[in-house]
């Protein structure tokens, strides 16, 4: 009930900033133009999974750690990301140091197989628009596992 | 103030919709702001401060793992980049674990940003700030070096000032700004002011008047008279027009006719509804410029987010402010009593603002 309360208010004072804009006065709702941000940038890495056969590899888990935060990555970066039925990943994410490098995990969370990992530098090869956009970048991994004989 | 103010409809209806922003605001208080009084230790002894600071405050610092603490008890509670923190003081870099704090806050993914005298704000100082994450920062400087440093009580402030603002200029990837405290002296010469920092770099200016709060209620020369603070303002919307600085006047006041002419936006006291304050002995208030009087909580005591969530009373519903010279003005349903700071420990209005430009017009 607080929730829909809460969304109702959100929704009249985005309405009541956009009137505030029609009639020329400063109508963002938020607090002041561009004093209190922080730069940030969007930037994905998508892949497959194979084995040593090239054969996709399903439910394989994919971690991406910013190294910019130390090995042990950042707060808020370690969502479960699991390949598909073609083997395939998706990583997308707004960062917030748009320099330095990220850290790909591929674990095979049954262990079949031996985890494997490489570095990414973070290229914005896309330019943002507004002064806290820095843009967009994008990055290839594949993995292909090797069994696990241990 | 009985008699009637004369509005353009145009702003009357923006104050209105304000208004209404206001109280929704108030509702869900989202708390977008937090700033951290770090220490009272000052390298400066300026006329016009509210801390009451000086170099070696018998109040300790707050350790930086209580501060740490707060952010950790807030984080499951907001989007950490709508929350921007700014490390404030006395004078924040004297302490030598800012960098540290900043690297904590920036791990957790909060913006963050100090607000300095620009004494000790070295190349090496700032490098180190922005390896931290530091995104932000805000500089006093308060005219050319005479009037500076009669204001801040020491002779190499303004050269050490001009000296961070110029390494400023040349720094990517920050957003900065100069804050200056108009007052007397430095205010028949605000045009000239305003040319030497076009030419040093600046491009953001925010300029305020003095309350009489701290050491500045002890200063007359900090007062300006009426009819130069109506000056100020025409100088603001002049220096508006012309575009090549983007200039405002501080949040602290309802203007009347000056709304929206010398800031971006129309009138609205932050303080309690997006505004928080961590202050150097734990005590949770809201802006800088509200002491100890309107405090809420303590850290040490409290927890955070439950003072914000069900205390604050006080600043969200103003009502309470009604009375006296507000009681019968017609203008109170836009200002509520002007600023939070400007009340003191019995809620009396100390300044109105519109006031003052009503005897000059």
């Amino acid at each position: 009930m607080v929730h829909i309360k809460n969304k109702l208010l959100l929704t009249t004072n985005s309405f009541l900033s956009f009137l505030l804009s029609l009639l020329g006065f400063y109508g963002c709702s938020s607090e002041g133009p561009d004093m209190y941000g922080q730069p940030y940038a969007t930037f994905q890495i998508n892949g497959n999974v194979t084995d040593a056969q090239e054969k996709p590899l399903e439910q394989k888990r994919i971690i991406v750690r910013n190294l910019n935060y130390g090995e042990e990555g950042a707060y808020r970066m370690s969502d479960t990301l699991l390949t598909d039925k073609e083997g395939a990943y998706l990583w997308k994410r707004v960062i917030y140091n748009h320099e330095g490098k990220l850290r790909v995990v591929c674990q095979d969370p049954t262990k079949q197989f031996k985890a494997d990992s490489t570095e990414v530098d973070i290229k914005l090869t896309e330019k943002g628009k507004g002064s806290w956009n820095m843009g967009s970048g994008s990055q290839t991994v594949n993995f292909q596992l090797q069994e696990n004989n241990e | 103030m009985k008699e009637g103010i004369s509005l353009p409809l145009r702003t009357r209806v923006g104050l209105e919709i304000e208004r209404q922003i206001r109280h929704n605001k108030a509702k869900l208080h989202p708390l977008h702001q937090l700033f951290w009084e770090c220490t009272l230790r000052c390298n400066l002894h300026c006329l016009h401060c509210g801390s009451d600071c000086k170099q070696d405050s018998i109040v300790p610092d707050m350790p930086a793992e209580d501060f740490l603490r707060v952010i950790d008890s807030i984080s499951p509670h907001v989007d950490t980049h709508q929350l921007m923190i700014i490390i404030t003081g006395g004078e924040p870099l004297i302490r030598k674990d800012i960098e540290y704090v900043g690297r904590e806050l920036y791990r957790r993914e909060y913006p963050w940003g100090i607000v300095s005298n620009g004494m000790l704000l070295t190349e090496e100082r700032l490098e180190s700030l922005m390896k931290a994450g530091m995104r932000s920062i805000t500089i006093s400087l308060d005219g050319f070096e005479e009037d500076h440093n009669w204001m801040r009580g020491h002779k190499m402030s303004f050269q050490n000032a001009l000296r961070a603002i110029r390494l400023l200029t040349k720094t990517k990837d920050l957003v900065w700004d100069i804050v200056t405290c108009v007052n007397q002296r430095n205010y028949p010469y605000l045009r000239e002011f305003r040319d030497m920092i076009y030419e040093v770099g600046v491009r953001d200016w925010r300029l305020f008047t003095i309350f009489p709060v701290g050491r500045a209620a002890r200063y007359n020369e900090l007062q300006l008279s009426d009819n130069d603070f109506k000056g100020l303002m025409d100088f603001i919307v002049e220096t508006r027009k012309e575009r090549k600085i983007h200039t405002e006047y501080a949040c602290e006041g309802f203007l009347g006719e000056y709304e929206a002419k010398v800031r971006d936006r129309l009138y609205i006291c932050q303080a309690g509804i997006t505004t928080a304050s961590v202050l150097v002995d734990g005590s949770i208030s809201s802006c800088l410029s509200i002491r100890y009087n309107h405090k809420q909580g303590n850290i040490y005591e409290d927890d955070f987010m439950d003072v914000w969530n069900n205390r604050f009373e006080a600043y969200r519903n103003r009502e309470w402010a009604r009375r006296g010279e507000c009681g019968d003005c017609k203008m109170f349903r836009y200002c509520e009593g002007n600023g939070m700071h400007l009340h003191d420990d019995e809620g009396n209005l100390l300044l109105c603002h519109l006031k003052r430009l009503r005897k000059n017009s």
